[in-house]
């Protein structure tokens, strides 16, 4: 086997242990944004700093909606009915927006990080 | 953390994540047997034919497709971009690339590409998209030259884990005489740190057929961004293809370029959003063009 095969094999296997090691075994803080009417609840999300948090977003409306936000550098679509859940931070401290793309007028909040 | 084996099994692992559809995100092993069982090469000569039956149809939806989107004309080989491992479900899209070299030696001066592409989000972790290619040949002609499928099957769910991961697949099929048919497959990462995100592919390609060139031809890319504004947002790119698997080139003998680059989101004022990449690469040695201009435009709404 040539040098360069074993040493791609190698470094694979490395990607993928550290990748493995690095992996949040233990349980992070989690918050629920509803969104019904096209609004969400609470429109205004207090989080730790410094901190990874999922975001469960639970869509109670008839129509599909979109999470998204530049500050945060997401979007995700949320079926109708359905729930999505969504991975931000660690954060600085600040205030980051968000709005449903499908109903921008009604359906905004932020997240403020403290 | 313990070093043995278990503990690539434990709840909320990539492993985990990967086998056994944790959260929403679905199994991502599954596509992974659409892979090639075989990987090819590209490097592509400059003679060309007419194209035969499968292309015509491909060439002529494609320029109906590209008018109004074509602003380079020319090729030497595909517009380069650095490919993102995020899936957007349910998500299309359209985008148009080209680049254009500069460069003393004539053989590597004006080569330009274009590619056209149409994308959808299949589901959470798999998008794909179909893309036609242009190329100028050494006479100033623009002609077709192939249809590529392309697949990005992103692997862990954005942001849970240190890194966020995913895997690119493509099967090109060429339209000229010299050209051959060929794969590529590689890894798609990403980091966010604040407001900068990192991207890295590496990727392996090979060609098909008799005569294609042998073994996998390395390729990597590499960018780095600020999110400034949502719409202006500052970078650095490398591109570098180093050699074939077994077989690196001496160092002046490789393919490498890097450069400063502007990508953003451009307010419509419709549904949907326009992105945009700008960039400009310098070659950084002997084999490389002196200079390469890319441009990307990219339209996704959701349906």
């Amino acid at each position: 086997m040539k040098r360069s095969t074993i040493a791609l094999a190698g470094a694979a296997a490395i990607f993928t242990i550290t990748l493995a090691s690095l992996a949040q075994a233990d349980e992070m803080p989690g918050y629920v944004l509803t969104l019904k009417d096209h609004r969400f609840d609470p429109p205004k999300l207090d989080i730790q700093a410094h901190t990874k948090v999922k975001l469960t977003i639970k869509n109670l409306d008839t129509t599909a909606e979109e999470f998204d936000s530049d500050d945060l550098h997401r979007e995700k679509v949320i079926p109708a009915g359905k729930a999505g859940v969504v991975y931000i931070g660690p954060l600085d401290p600040g205030t980051y927006q968000f709005q449903g793309e499908y109903h921008p007028a009604t359906a905004s909040g932020s997240v403020v990080v403290k | 953390m313990s070093k043995d084996c278990s503990v690539l099994f434990l709840r909320n692992t990539p492993v985990t994540d990967l086998l056994f559809n944790e959260g929403d995100h679905a199994n991502a092993l599954v596509p992974l047997g659409l892979l090639a069982t075989r990987i090819g090469t590209t490097p592509r000569t400059a003679r060309y034919q007419r194209p035969g039956g499968f292309h015509r149809r491909f060439r002529g939806f494609g320029r109906w497709l590209s008018a109004g989107l074509l602003f380079f004309g020319g090729t030497a080989h595909a517009a380069i971009h650095v490919m993102s491992p995020i899936v957007e479900q349910g998500e299309f899209e359209v985008e148009t690339a080209a680049d254009r070299t500069f460069d003393k030696n004539d053989r590597l001066d004006d080569a330009q590409t274009q590619n056209v592409d149409i994308g959808y989000g299949v589901n959470s972790f798999w998008a794909t998209e179909l893309e036609t290619q242009w190329k100028q040949d050494l006479m100033g002609s623009r002609r077709y030259d192939s249809t590529s499928w392309e697949n990005r099957f992103q692997l862990l769910p954005q942001g849970k884990y240190w890194l966020d991961a995913g895997l690119f697949a493509e099967y090109e099929r060429v339209a000229q005489t010299g050209d051959h048919n060929n794969a590529t497959v590689g890894l798609l990462l990403q980091k966010e740190l604040g407001q900068n995100v990192t991207t890295m592919n590496f990727l392996l390609n090979r060609e098909f057929d008799t005569g294609g060139a042998p073994g996998a031809q390395i390729d990597y890319r590499v960018q780095t961004r600020w999110r400034w504004y949502a719409a202006f947002q500052p970078g650095l790119e490398l591109y570098g293809e180093p050699g074939r698997l077994g077989n690196l080139e001496a160092n002046s003998d490789q393919r490498t370029r890097f450069g400063p680059v502007v990508t953003g989101v451009l307010p419509l004022g419709l549904p949907g959003k326009m992105k945009y990449q700008l960039g400009y690469l310098y070659g950084l040695n002997h084999s490389s063009e002196q200079g390469t201009v890319r441009a990307l435009f990219e339209y996704e709404a959701h349906f």
